[in-house]
């Protein structure tokens, strides 16, 4: 094909830009500033004359105080990172726009916090102890709050990972809050209740610092799934048998534990983590090994090389569909007690 | 008029555990307590209350137990079932350790039929600043889940790495406890006990020896620990970045968890020195 030459390719340019320039004049002059054109929104769902949305700016949507707009009025919210659905007061939902989930850990507690960049400046924190659910705060700038506390609504919090870990999801589904007085007020101006749904990601421990590993980490990984790095952050110990074999712990900060039996003979005779496990003979590439083996307190090391955890439950014949098999590799030390 | 309040406990605490003169060693019967606001039992609490010369009496042996390092401290017959450490996090900011053991009368490695286990807990913390004053943790005290129906018995061990003396002279530079969880000491005692869940000025604005709601599924143990406690006077009291071993011994009829058990140890900050109160729930063993 022959080139056009740069004058008449500039000349198309201005032509191109002159049509789109007077088709937006049009629009707004038959729809008004307030709506942006139907081209740049998502499909509107089927009720989309009750969805209630105002996002004036994508990134921080939120009705105003329970406010209702119609989704005539307003474009549904395109939120760059993530959102829930918050329903108030039996109203319709609307969405609203939220950062990145914050993980603080105080403890066995456990929360994930987020907030939106908007004008009612909604923030929502989770409480949870080894994914079990404590309580859910939602509250707005305005003093605003509504909660609920385990176990009125545990049935609609859930967090999922991966099996080995890593990053995951919050899940609250039809989660309703009740109205709880307002900060700084003497009388609960937020009667009612709020309804939320929401799949927010999580960060993984990794991602936190002072959550970390820090020193020898073992990694977990399961076929088609990315490998998760674990190394007993939330604490290490000895539990001596009735049988004598000495049974050592690591756990996460969300309460999964590796245990390691190992028997008089300094032998690995059994491995387990979240459903899976192995034994005797089936524990090959897993050793231990302390420079004092007489003292339980002493500092020990254990070293995996290519473990293999089987799916216990499934192995059982318990009825639940076989897992991938878990691959442990690295190693970890149990401090001195 | 805290100074006052502190008296009173003292002799409270002596005319109920039946003492007459110098206090000794041992366990201390903390029974299950009616409900309602109950007073703490006292073991050492603090004299010269907020003054600088607060102190404690080194000589009162009131709930301590002596030895080489704890399993030599404790009773007869008693056998080592568990043990573990964590990191104490707060604010995703490791303040210290905290070290939990089991121990069961028993021979071997199983306990006898009468299932008296002593559970203990004891924690190392450092300096870290855990929120923007940039102080380091203090802990005032330490909470563990009991069993609410059976009676319990409590002691502390102070440990024996480089103990302070009984009787002064006491030095007048801070010692240095050692940094092995058997034997580190520490350098304040276990002042008060009780079957609450409520710790230093708990409610808000009562008073440190203020009496308490009763909750007998939680053992108190108040025992100030801190690596740079803003109060430290030489030679009257000292960092004491290990707390003792706080011990409480039950008879646990179903044994106990060897997996720790989530929110059933608080470790409570609560503002001795204007700090902000925290609390932290963490796991711990727990007796069933």
């Amino acid at each position: 094909m022959a080139r056009s030459s740069p004058g008449a390719a500039a000349q198309r340019l201005k032509l191109a830009a002159a049509l789109l320039l007077a088709a937006a004049i049009g629009v707004l002059l038959t729809r008004g500033w307030g709506d942006r054109p139907a081209a740049v929104l998502p499909a509107r769902p089927a009720a989309a004359a009750e969805v209630t949305v105002v996002a004036p700016v994508p990134l921080l949507a939120a009705s105003s105080a329970g406010q209702a707009m119609t989704a005539e009025a307003a474009a549904p919210a395109v939120c760059a990172l993530q959102s829930l659905q918050l329903a108030l007061d039996q109203a319709p939902a609307f969405t609203v726009c939220l950062d990145n989930t914050q993980l603080q850990q105080n403890g066995s507690v456990r929360s994930y916090l987020l907030r939106a960049g908007d004008a009612q400046g909604w923030s929502l924190r989770v409480d949870m102890a080894e994914r079990a659910l404590l309580g859910v705060l939602l509250r707005a700038r305005d003093g605003r709050a509504y909660s609920c506390a385990a176990p009125h609504c545990a049935g609609q919090v859930s967090v999922t990972a991966a099996p080995a870990g890593g990053d995951g999801q919050l899940s609250l589904r039809e989660l309703r809050l009740a109205a709880a007085p307002r900060s700084g007020a003497a009388s609960a101006g937020g009667a009612g209740v709020a309804a939320l749904n929401a799949s927010l990601r999580l960060p993984s421990d990794e991602q936190v610092p002072g959550l970390a590993c820090t020193g020898p980490s073992i990694s977990i990984s399961a076929a088609h799934a990315a490998a998760a790095k674990f190394c007993g952050q939330a604490g290490a110990g000895v539990e001596i048998a009735d049988n004598g074999q000495r049974r050592y712990r690591f756990q996460d900060h969300e309460g999964r534990t590796l245990l390691i039996a190992v028997d008089g003979g300094q032998r690995v005779v059994g491995v387990s983590w979240e459903g899976h496990g192995c034994r005797d003979d089936g524990c090959r590439g897993a050793r231990t090994s302390s420079a004092d083996p007489a003292n339980d307190l002493a500092e020990r090391s254990f070293f995996f090389g290519r473990t293999v955890l089987p799916d216990q439950a499934a192995a059982a014949g318990a009825g639940a569909a076989l897992r991938p098999a878990l691959v442990l590799d690295g190693s970890l030390v149990m401090p001195a007690q | 008029m805290r100074t006052h309040h502190a008296l009173l406990v003292v002799c409270a605490g002596l005319i109920a555990g039946g003492l007459h003169g110098a206090a000794v060693g041992g366990f201390v019967s903390v029974p299950v307590q009616a409900a309602g606001s109950q007073p703490l039992i006292s073991i050492n609490p603090k004299l010269n209350l907020d003054t600088p010369t607060e102190t404690q009496d080194r000589a009162n042996s009131l709930g301590t137990l002596s030895g080489a390092n704890i399993l030599a401290a404790l009773p007869a017959g008693n056998i080592l079932k568990s043990s573990r450490s964590a990191p104490i996090v707060v604010n995703g900011v490791t303040v210290g350790t905290l070290y939990d053991r089991v121990w069961c009368l028993g021979s071997g490695s199983s306990c006898d039929a009468s299932n008296t286990y002593t559970l203990g807990l004891r924690v190392q913390l450092n300096g870290n600043a855990w929120n923007p004053s940039g102080r380091s943790f203090e802990i005032n005290d330490f909470f563990r889940a009991v069993r609410a129906s059976a009676a319990a018995d409590v002691a502390y061990y102070r440990g024996a790495a480089n103990p302070l003396p009984t009787v002064a002279p006491f030095p007048s530079t801070q010692p240095a406890p050692g940094s092995d969880a058997e034997t580190a000491s520490s350098y304040k005692d276990l002042e008060v006990v009780g079957r609450t869940i409520q710790g230093l000025f708990e409610p808000s604005a009562s008073l440190q020896y203020a009496d308490k709601v009763t909750n007998n599924s939680w053992i108190n143990f108040r025992a100030d620990a801190n690596q740079n406690d803003p109060d430290v006077a030489f030679p009257y009291s000292y960092n004491s970045e290990w707390s003792p071993w706080l011990l409480v011994r039950q008879v646990c009829a179903a044994g106990y968890n060897a997996t720790p058990q989530a929110l059933k140890a608080r470790l409570w900050q609560g503002g001795e020195e204007a700090q902000t109160p925290q609390a932290i729930l963490t796991s711990a063993y727990v007796c069933n």
